[in-house]
């Protein structure tokens, strides 16, 4: 009797359970897991991996390219009177604080003054905080912001991890307090030195312009994306679009 | 506003689940119980959230973290045993119930995913399945990213592979970084979650694939719970270990299976090899004995 015909079975299935027959068969189907388990974890993990990859790398050369530059503007800073670095504390990913470093570009007292300012705060939303014409930046500190050296700094932060090169700005947390659930969803990857809107508007951006398009970036979160926006910081940091 | 969410402790319908972790942190549609709950009393109002957690209660608080992420203070108590809700309000609201959210968001026993009190999760694993396929349009809260509805009753995680000639049949469930192989079919009412690798030609139907789990190809999962090589049939709760890895197996840590590998099965015949020389070491002076024995008796 043709067993075959009085119980069809679906030859692919028939040609891919064959190796189990035999003990070299079998072995091969255990090499076969074998190499895709590691696959796979490449795979899965690999993007992570080559993000921070690029952020140790990207970091480590700016950081050594850009050293002697970082030296002059830390001794313009220091000879304005006060210290050259300034440390703040930022949210990163899930609401994890950490201390964030700029070239300071205000004056020393410059968080003493925060209140009688935020009345003047031309974020009409009142989540975030910009005004323009912000009489507590020095003179020097005006020209670190339109080119955005003051934020030269945070490589360090991106080589020791606490931020990437390309992510969701970090907030405050004094903005953080005032967040919706929704608004959170920019805190669900680490933060960056650029992202999607420093390079499209940056301060001009309201805040839900700032969560929808930090949101956008993160669901579409990519190496190709990431290098993209890189390439793309540079025309608008020189240009000074946005910055104040 | 304050909240108390009680993690269930030991639920021996679904005892299979905890093998490896509390109940109330086994992933389900690409967040666990507790992080679900507290998100939900998030939503409501809650600035501090009490989680009491009878079970493993670290693996919890590693799991909820320090609430910062839902912009709570977040604490997460170890008891004894399981608490009722009533010996819980009892002892926390004592000063009264006025700086907590309004009942019944107040003071949870977490048996059922946020909104949805009459799908219990705990009865058994047919009850345990159903809740979670019944619960799949509301898994997109306003706080959750990377997942979309990408087809009405389909939902994918951002992240997620599915190739050209896989199948999906709506309800189901693909979490982010799913790999979904060609010629497989994904559902009717299936969930995978993240991390999940379903193969070429494998299919999914009436089943649940944990985090991290690898179904082989042409393998078919249908009324199943399958977490790493732990195959659970939530029809007659049988629960059995798959034996062979390239069926289904766990993508973290080893992989899984009862057959030895093929180290464990050469060791005992390579510790007999080396340790014939000693062997024979020890038993040549017994000769020399015996014979000086016999010499004094000869």
């Amino acid at each position: 009797m043709n067993l075959a015909r009085a119980f069809p079975i679906n030859p692919q299935l028939l040609g891919h359970f064959e190796d189990f027959q035999s003990p070299a068969g079998l072995w091969r189907l255990r090499c076969y897991v074998w190499t895709r388990r590691i696959a796979w974890r490449v795979l899965i993990d690999g993007a992570d991996a080559a993000k921070r990859t690029l952020d140790i790398v990207g970091s480590a050369v700016a950081l050594l390219v850009l050293s002697p530059l970082l030296a002059a503007l830390a001794l313009l800073i220091r000879l304005d009177g006060g210290p050259a670095i300034f440390t703040q504390t930022r949210v990163g990913r899930f609401g994890q604080e950490f201390k964030m470093f700029k070239f300071r570009s205000m004056r020393p007292d410059a968080e003493l003054r925060l209140a009688e300012l935020l009345a003047a705060n031309q974020h009409a939303n009142g989540v975030t905080f910009k005004i323009k014409q912000d009489p507590r930046i020095t003179r020097l500190g005006r020209w670190l912001r339109r080119f955005s050296c003051d934020e030269l700094p945070q490589f360090y932060n991106v080589l020791i991890g606490d931020m990437s090169l390309v992510g969701p700005r970090p907030p405050v947390p004094r903005e953080v307090v005032k967040y919706s659930l929704a608004d959170r969803r920019r805190l669900a990857v680490k933060p960056g030195i650029t992202c999607l809107w420093q390079i499209g508007g940056r301060a001009e951006i309201d805040f839900s312009g700032q969560v929808r398009l930090d949101v956008a970036y993160i669901e579409n979160q990519s190496l190709t994306q990431d290098l993209r926006i890189l390439a793309r910081t540079l025309p608008a940091v020189i240009f000074g679009s946005g910055a104040y | 506003m304050k909240a108390l969410l009680i993690c269930p402790a030991v639920r021996p319908a679904v005892a299979q689940l905890a093998e490896t972790r509390p109940l109330a942190t086994v992933p389900l549609l690409g967040e666990c119980l507790v992080n679900h709950w507290i998100e939900h009393v998030a939503a409501r109002g809650a600035r501090e959230v009490i989680v009491l957690a009878a079970d493993r209660a670290e693996q919890v608080r590693s799991a909820a973290g320090d609430g910062e992420r839902w912009g709570v203070r977040l604490d997460v108590v170890s008891t004894a045993s399981e608490t009722t809700v009533a010996e819980a309000a009892a002892h926390y609201q004592a000063e009264g119930k006025s700086r907590w959210l309004p009942a019944p968001d107040d003071v949870v026993l977490m048996s059922h995913l946020p909104g949805c009190p009459e799908w219990p999760l705990f009865e058994s694993y047919a009850a345990w399945f159903a809740a979670a396929v019944a619960w799949m349009p509301r898994a997109l809260t306003p706080a959750r990213v990377r997942v979309s509805e990408i087809r009405p009753g389909i939902w994918a995680g951002r992240r997620a592979r599915i190739a050209l000639g896989a199948e999906l049949i709506a309800p189901c469930w693909i979490g982010d970084q799913v790999f979904v192989g060609p010629r497989a079919v994904v559902g009717r009412g299936a969930v995978v979650e993240d991390r999940a690798v379903i193969e070429a030609g494998a299919q999914v139907v009436a089943s649940y694939v944990g985090r991290d789990t690898f179904v082989g190809r042409m393998t078919a999962v249908a009324n199943s719970l399958a977490v790493g090589p732990t195959l659970i049939n939530w029809q007659t709760d049988s629960a059995l270990r798959v034996p062979d890895p390239f069926l289904l197996c766990s993508l973290a840590g080893p992989a899984g299976g009862t057959q030895p590998g093929w180290l464990a099965a050469v060791r005992p015949k390579l510790g007999r090899l080396l340790a014939w020389p000693l062997l024979a070491l020890t038993a040549w002076p017994a000769r020399s004995s015996r014979s000086s024995d016999l010499k004094l008796t000869g």
